[in-house]
C-alpha cells in the first residue's frame, strides 16, 4: 500500500517528462497521456480511503531513510481530503481540457505544466517535512505561473507577472519562516514539530515564523488583505486551470499548509484563532462585495473564491479558538468538520462555476455578463450545471454548500461568535444576489442577437460539468453516517489532535 | 336506502351525462340528463307515504368512532316538503334547458354541474348531521358559482367571485358556530339537537346563532347580506337563475327553519329581530327592484323582497307565521321560477334583457305574456293568485300576533306588497306592451318552443291552482302535514281567513258583468284623443311611451328614497364592497406606509453597498507596487499581533 503514495507524485512527473520528450509535438497523444495519468491518479486517491481506514495513518520513507536525514511521505485523513480534492478534480479538468484546449498551441506543453503543478500539490500534502513542503510548494506554483500566462496575450503576461510578484514574495517568507523553525528547534519534519509544540514551549523565533507563514500561505490562499493577485490571475487562465486554480490551488498549497502548520505545529495560543476568524471574516465580506461588481462572468468567480476561503477559514479559526480556550470538544469538531465540508464542497461548485464559465466562453467567445442574454436556450446542459452550482454555491437547500453553510454558522453560535455567524449568514444572501446576477445575465432572459448559431459544448467539456453538477446534489451526503465517517472525520481528528 | 337515492340518483347521472357528452350524441346526454332529474322528483315523491308514518332516520357511517359525529340521513316533513319543492324545479328547469340553452359550447359541464347542484340541495335537505348538512352545503355554493360564471364572461365571473366569496365567509361562520354547537352538546345530529333543545342561556349561545344565522342569511339572501343576488341572478343562465331563486336560497331558509324554530329555544327579542330583518328585506328588496331595469336584476331584488316575506313568517313564529312561510316558499318557487323563465324566454327570442330595448311582445309571445302576467299578479299578491293567499296568512299572522310592532311590521309588509305591484306593472309595460321609446329589439321567431312554453305553462297553472285552491291543496296537503312534524298545530280554523274560491268566482263574476256592459254598451263610438295634464297636451316624449329607466323617476326624487338611491348607486350599502374596499384599503395602507418604506430601507442598503463595491473597486488599481504594499502592511500587523 505505501508503494502507492510516492506514485502520487512520481506518476504525473514521469509523464509530464514523457510528453514533453517524446511527444511534444503530438497533442493526440499527449491527451491520452495525461487523462490515463489522471483517471490512475483519481481512482488512487479514492482507493486510499480504503487503504487508510483499514491502515491508519500511511508512511512512506524514500530509500528508506529515517525522519531527520531522508524524505518521508505521510498519508493521514487530512492529506488524504485534499488528495481527493486535488486529483478527482484534476481529472475532471483533464477531460475538459480535451476540446478546450483545441483553441490553444502546444496542448502537449500544456498537459506538461498541468502535471507538473498536480505533482507539486500532491507533494505539498503528502510531504513529512517543512523543507519538501517548499519544494513542492514552489513546483505547483511556478508551473502555475506559467499555466496563468498560457493564453500569450498581454493581459495574461501581465496578471502572471504580477502573480508571480507577489508569489515569489510569499515564497521568501515562508523560507523564511521554515528556517526560522529550524533555528528554534533544529528539526523540520512534522512529526517532531508536532512533538515540540505538544510540550507547549513557544518561543519568539516561532510567532514571527508563524507572522512569515501566515502572510505567506494567506497570499497563496488569496485571504484579504493577499488577494489582490487573485482577481487577475484565475480569469486569465484557460477555464480548465481556473477551475484547479481557484477550485484547487489556492486550497492545496494555502489553506491546507496553514491548518496543517498551526494546527499541528504550534501550540494553539488564542490570538492565531483570532487572526485566522479576522481573515476569513475579512475575506468573506470584501470578496462578496467585490463579486458583486463585477461583469465579467470568470472574475466574478475569481472574486467570489476568496469569499468562499473566507468560510473556511472561519470554520476553521472558530474551531481553533475553542480549542485554545479549551471549550466543548464538540463544537470545536463541527466548526473544523464545516470548514473542511466547504473545504470539498467549494472544490466541487468552484470548479464546476468555471468550468461551466469555459463552456460559455467557447460557444459565445464572451465572459462580459452584459454580452451574453439567453444562453440556457442553446446551452441546456451548461445553463442546467451552473444553475445547481450557483444554488450550491450560495447556500441553498439541499444542494451542498447549504449543509457546510450550516455546519459553519451552527458552529459559530454555539462558540458564541453570534456577530460572525450573523455575517456568515448576510455573505451567503449576498453571494446569492450576485449568482442571481450571472444567472439573470447569462442564462436566463431573450436570445441576444447573434447568439442564434451557438450551440452546447461537445461532451468530453459536457461530461465533467454534469458529474460536477451531481456532485454539488450529492455531497452533502459526506455529513451523514459511512461517508463523513470515511471522508471528513479522520481529516476532522488530525487537526483536533490537540483536543 | 330510498331516501338516500335522491342525492345519489342525480350525483351518478351527472358523472354519467359527462360521458354520455363525451361519447354519444348531445340529445342523449340532454334527455338523460331531463330524464334523471324527472326520476329523481319521481322517487322524491314516493318518500311521501313512508314519511307519512314517521320520519326516516338512519346512520350512515359512525364518523371515527365518535358518537354524535355520524353521517346520518333524516328525512322528516320538513326536509321532504323541501325536496319535493327541489326535484319538481330542477326538472322543469332541466326541461327548459333543452331549448334555451340550445347549442352552447361545454353544455356536458353545464348538466354536470346542474345535476350536482340538485343532487346536493337534496343532500343538503335530507342530512340528518350538520357535518353533512355543510358537505352538501358547500357542494351546492360551488357548483352553483361554477354555474354563474358558466358563460365565463367578465361580468359573470366578478358576480361569480363576489357570490363565492360572500357564501363562502358565509359558510366559515357557520363552520364556526357548527363547531361551537358541537362542543357545546357534544352531537352534530340534527334530530337529537331537536329533541334536546338549546336554551338561550349564555351570551356564547347567542353568539354562536347569530354566526349561524350571518352564515344561512347571505345564502338565503336576507338584507344587508343580499347584495351578491343582483349580480349572480343576470349573469347565471336563466333556468339557473330560477333555480338559485326559487330553490336554492330556500335551502337557506330551511336551515334558519330548523336552527330558529327547531334547534334553539329562542327568546321574543330574537323573534322580533328576525320580524324587523324580514320587513327590512321586503322594503329594501323591493324598493331597489323598482328602479332596476335590468329585467334579471329586476327579479332579483324581488327574490331578496319575497325572502323578507318568509323571513317576517318565521320570525312571528306562531303556527300561522309559520305556516305562512311555508306556503310562501312553495309560492315564491313557482311563481319566481315561472318569472325567471319567462324572461329567460324573452332573453332567449330577443337577446336582450336591457327593458329599455324591449317593448311589445305581448302579440308575438302570447303564452310568455299570459303565463308572466300571472306570474306578476301572484307575486303582488293579487286575489286570487296564490301568492296573495301566502301573504294574507302571514297578515293574519301579524294580526294575531298584535301589537305595536306586529302592527307597523304589517303596514311596512302590506306596503312592500303595493310597491311590487308598481314594480311588475313596470315589467310588464315595458316589456310585453307598449314599451319606450328606445331602440328596440326585434324578436327573432315568435313563441318559444313547447320544451320552454310548457314547464312554463304548468308553473302558471300552479300559481293559478294553489291560489285558488289554496285552502283545499297547498295548505291542507303540504303545509299542515309539515307543520304536524314541526310540532305545530295544524292549520284549521283562524280569524278572518277569507275564501279563494269565493273571491275567485266573484272575480270571474265582476269580469263576465264587466265584458257585458263592455259588449252591450254604446263604447264602440269612443273618441280617442292626445292624453293632456291641466289642459296642456304631453309632449312627444311621454306620448311615446315612458321607457324603464324613467317609469319611476318620480320616486327616485322622493327623500328617502333619494337618499337610498344615491348611496345604492355609489355602492355604499354592498356590504361585500365595504368590506373589500376596507380590505383594499387597508392593503393600500400597507403597501404604502410599511411596504414602501422597507422598500426604501431596502434601497438604502443597496446603494450603501453599491458605494462600498465601489470604493473597494477603486482601491484594486491593478498596480503592483501598492499590491506588495498591501501585503507587507498586513505582514507589519501579523507580526505585530503575534510577537506582542
Amino acid at each position: 500500500m505505501n508503494v502507492l503514495l510516492p506514485l502520487f507524485i512520481g506518476a504525473p512527473l514521469g509523464c509530464g517528462f514523457v510528453i514533453y520528450l517524446a511527444f511534444r509535438n503530438r497533442d493526440d497523444k499527449a491527451d491520452w497521456i495525461a487523462n490515463v495519468c489522471m483517471m490512475y491518479l483519481a481512482a488512487a486517491s479514492l482507493w486510499s480511503i480504503k487503504s487508510l481506514s483499514a491502515y491508519g495513518v500511511l508512511t512512506y520513507r524514500m530509500g528508506g531513510y529515517a525522519a531527520p536525514v531522508g524524505i518521508n511521505l505521510v498519508l493521514d485523513g487530512f492529506s488524504l481530503l485534499l488528495l481527493i480534492i486535488i486529483n478527482v478534480a484534476g481529472f475532471l479538468a483533464a477531460i475538459y481540457s480535451v476540446n478546450y484546449m483545441e483553441r490553444f498551441t502546444a496542448k502537449a506543453k500544456y498537459y506538461v505544466m498541468f502535471l507538473l503543478m498536480v505533482a507539486g500539490m500532491n507533494g505539498v500534502v503528502l510531504t513529512g517535512d517543512l523543507f519538501n513542503l517548499y519544494v513542492f510548494l514552489e513546483i505547483a506554483s511556478i508551473s502555475s505561473y506559467v499555466l496563468v500566462g498560457f493564453g500569450c496575450e498581454r493581459e495574461q503576461f501581465e496578471a502572471s507577472f504580477k502573480y508571480m510578484v507577489l508569489g515569489i514574495v510569499a515564497s521568501a517568507f515562508i523560507l523564511v519562516g521554515i528556517s526560522l523553525m529550524y533555528a528554534a528547534t533544529g528539526v523540520l519534519s512534522m512529526v517532531h514539530l508536532s512533538d515540540i509544540a505538544a510540550q507547549g514551549n513557544v518561543s519568539g523565533c516561532f510567532m514571527l515564523a508563524g507572522a512569515f507563514f501566515l502572510m505567506g500561505f494567506g497570499l497563496k490562499a488569496a485571504l484579504v488583505p493577499f488577494h489582490a493577485w487573485l482577481p487577475d490571475a484565475h480569469p486569465s487562465a484557460p477555464a480548465p486551470i481556473s477551475a484547479m486554480l481557484s477550485g484547487v490551488l489556492i486550497k492545496a498549497i494555502g489553506i491546507y499548509c496553514i491548518l496543517r502548520i498551526f494546527f499541528n505545529m504550534f501550540a494553539m495560543t488564542p490570538m492565531v484563532p483570532f487572526i485566522f476568524m479576522m481573515l476569513g471574516t475579512a475575506s468573506m465580506v470584501v470578496g462578496a462585495l467585490l463579486a458583486t461588481g463585477q461583469w465579467d462572468y470568470k472574475r466574478l468567480l475569481a472574486y467570489s473564491s476568496i469569499s468562499q476561503m473566507g468560510y473556511v477559514m472561519l470554520g476553521a479559526g472558530v474551531g481553533a479558538r475553542v480549542i485554545a480556550s479549551g471549550g466543548p470538544a464538540h463544537v470545536a469538531t463541527l466548526a473544523v468538520l464545516g470548514a473542511l465540508f466547504h473545504l470539498i464542497n467549494h472544490a466541487g461548485f468552484k470548479s464546476l462555476l468555471f468550468l461551466t464559465s469555459g463552456a460559455v466562453e467557447f460557444s459565445t467567445g464572451t465572459r462580459d455578463l452584459r454580452k451574453m442574454e439567453g444562453v440556457s436556450q442553446r446551452m441546456p446542459v451548461t445553463a442546467a450545471a451552473a444553475t445547481a452550482g450557483s444554488l450550491a454555491i450560495s447556500g441553498v437547500p439541499p444542494f451542498s454548500g447549504f449543509w457546510s453553510k450550516l455546519f459553519i454558522v451552527v458552529a459559530c453560535l454555539q462558540a458564541g461568535y453570534n456577530f460572525l455567524a450573523f455575517i456568515a449568514i448576510g455573505v451567503s444572501i449576498v453571494t446569492l444576489a450576485y449568482f442571481l446576477k450571472v444567472q439573470k445575465y447569462a442564462f436566463f432572459g431573450g436570445r441576444k442577437e447573434g447568439f442564434e448559431k451557438i450551440k452546447e459544448v461537445p461532451g468530453l467539456m459536457c461530461f465533467p460539468m454534469i458529474v460536477l453538477a451531481v456532485m454539488c446534489l450529492a455531497m452533502g451526503l459526506l455529513a451523514v453516517s459511512p461517508l463523513r465517517e470515511a471522508i471528513l472525520e479522520p481529516a476532522v481528528k488530525v487537526l483536533t489532535k490537540q483536543m | 336506502m330510498l331516501a338516500l337515492s335522491i342525492v345519489l340518483i342525480p350525483m351518478t347521472a351527472a358523472i354519467v351525462s359527462l360521458v354520455l357528452g363525451k361519447m354519444s350524441s348531445r340529445r342523449v346526454r340532454d334527455y338523460f340528463a331531463v330524464a334523471a332529474a324527472l326520476i329523481t322528483f319521481a322517487v322524491t315523491l314516493l318518500l311521501i307515504p313512508g314519511v307519512r308514518n314517521g320520519p326516516i332516520h338512519f346512520k350512515l357511517w359512525e364518523m371515527f368512532g365518535i358518537s354524535g359525529m355520524a353521517i346520518s340521513v333524516n328525512v322528516d316533513g320538513l326536509s321532504l316538503f323541501m325536496s319535493c319543492l327541489i326535484s319538481f324545479m330542477g326538472f322543469l328547469a332541466a326541461l327548459y334547458s333543452l331549448a334555451y340553452m340550445g347549442k352552447e359550447e361545454n353544455l356536458n359541464f353545464y348538466y354536470f354541474l346542474m345535476l350536482v347542484f340538485i343532487g346536493s340541495m337534496n343532500g343538503a335537505v335530507i342530512a340528518g348531521d350538520l357535518a353533512s348538512f355543510f358537505l352538501f352545503w358547500e357542494i351546492m355554493t360551488i357548483s352553483s358559482f361554477l354555474l354563474v360564471i358558466f358563460n365565463g364572461s367578465l361580468e359573470a365571473r366578478k358576480a361569480g367571485i363576489k357570490y363565492f366569496i360572500m357564501t363562502a365567509s358565509g359558510s366559515l361562520l357557520m363552520l364556526l358556530s357548527i363547531g361551537a354547537l358541537y362542543a357545546a352538546t357534544g352531537t352534530m345530529s340534527i334530530p337529537v339537537l331537536i329533541s334536546q333543545g338549546i336554551g338561550m342561556n349564555s351570551w356564547l349561545i347567542h353568539l354562536v346563532l347569530l354566526l349561524f344565522l350571518i352564515g344561512l342569511g347571505i345564502k338565503a339572501g336576507i338584507v344587508p347580506l343580499h347584495t351578491w343576488l343582483p349580480d349572480a341572478y343576470p349573469a347565471a343562465p336563466s333556468p339557473i337563475s330560477s333555480l338559485m331563486s326559487g330553490v336554492m336560497i330556500k335551502v337557506g331558509i330551511y336551515m334558519i327553519l330548523r336552527v330558529l324554530c327547531q334547534i334553539f329555544s329562542v327568546t321574543v327579542s330574537w323573534n322580533l329581530v328576525v320580524c324587523f330583518l324580514g320587513v327590512l328585506t321586503i322594503l329594501i328588496g323591493v324598493i331597489f327592484a323598482m328602479v332596476q331595469h335590468d329585467a334579471k336584476r329586476l327579479l332579483a331584488f324581488h327574490s331578496i323582497s319575497q325572502i323578507g316575506y318568509i323571513i317576517l313568517g318565521i320570525g312571528i313564529g306562531t303556527t300561522l307565521g309559520i305556516g305562512g312561510a311555508l306556503f310562501h316558499v312553495i309560492n315564491h318557487a313557482f311563481f319566481k321560477g315561472l318569472l325567471f323563465l319567462c324572461i329567460g324566454a324573452v332573453i332567449y327570442r330577443t337577446g336582450e334583457r336591457n327593458l329599455d330595448k324591449l317593448g311589445g311582445l305581448a302579440k308575438v309571445m302570447p303564452i310568455t305574456f299570459v303565463t308572466c302576467l300571472v306570474a306578476s299578479l301572484s307575486i303582488s299578491g293579487v286575489p286570487p293568485f296564490n301568492g296573495f293567499a301566502s301573504k294574507w296568512i302571514i297578515y293574519q299572522a301579524l294580526i294575531e300576533k298584535g301589537g305595536f310592532l306586529h302592527m307597523m311590521f304589517l303596514a311596512a309588509a302590506m306596503f312592500g306588497s303595493a310597491l311590487t305591484l308598481a314594480s311588475f306593472l313596470k315589467l310588464i309595460h315595458t316589456v310585453f306592451l307598449g314599451g319606450g321609446s328606445g331602440a328596440k329589439v326585434h324578436p327573432r321567431g315568435g313563441e318559444v318552443s313547447w320544451m320552454m312554453s310548457l314547464p312554463m305553462v304548468v308553473l302558471a297553472g300552479l300559481c293559478i291552482v294553489l291560489g285558488v285552491f289554496a285552502f283545499q291543496v297547498p295548505l291542507k296537503c303540504f303545509v299542515s302535514p309539515v307543520l304536524l312534524a314541526m310540532n305545530y298545530q295544524p292549520l284549521s280554523t283562524f280569524a278572518g281567513f277569507f275564501n279563494p274560491m269565493l273571491a275567485a268566482g266573484l272575480l270571474i263574476l265582476g269580469l263576465a258583468a264587466g265584458l257585458v256592459i263592455y259588449l252591450l254598451g254604446n263604447l264602440k263610438s269612443a273618441r280617442t284623443d292626445m292624453p293632456y295634464v291641466g289642459g296642456e297636451i304631453l309632449d312627444d316624449e311621454v306620448m311615446s311611451g315612458i321607457t324603464a329607466e324613467h317609469f319611476y323617476d318620480t320616486i327616485k326624487e322622493v327623500e328617502p328614497f333619494a337618499y337610498l338611491y344615491e348611496r345604492e348607486e355609489a355602492g355604499r350599502l354592498d356590504l361585500y364592497q365595504t368590506t373589500m374596499g376596507g380590505v383594499r384599503n387597508t392593503s393600500r395602507f400597507v403597501f404604502e406606509r410599511i411596504e414602501q418604506s422597507v422598500d426604501k430601507l431596502y434601497a438604502g442598503l443597496i446603494r450603501a453597498g453599491e458605494y462600498l463595491v465601489r470604493e473597494l473597486r477603486k482601491i484594486h488599481s491593478g498596480i503592483l507596487p501598492s499590491y506588495i504594499y498591501w501585503v507587507l502592511v498586513g505582514l507589519v500587523i501579523l507580526v505585530f499581533l503575534l510577537m506582542r
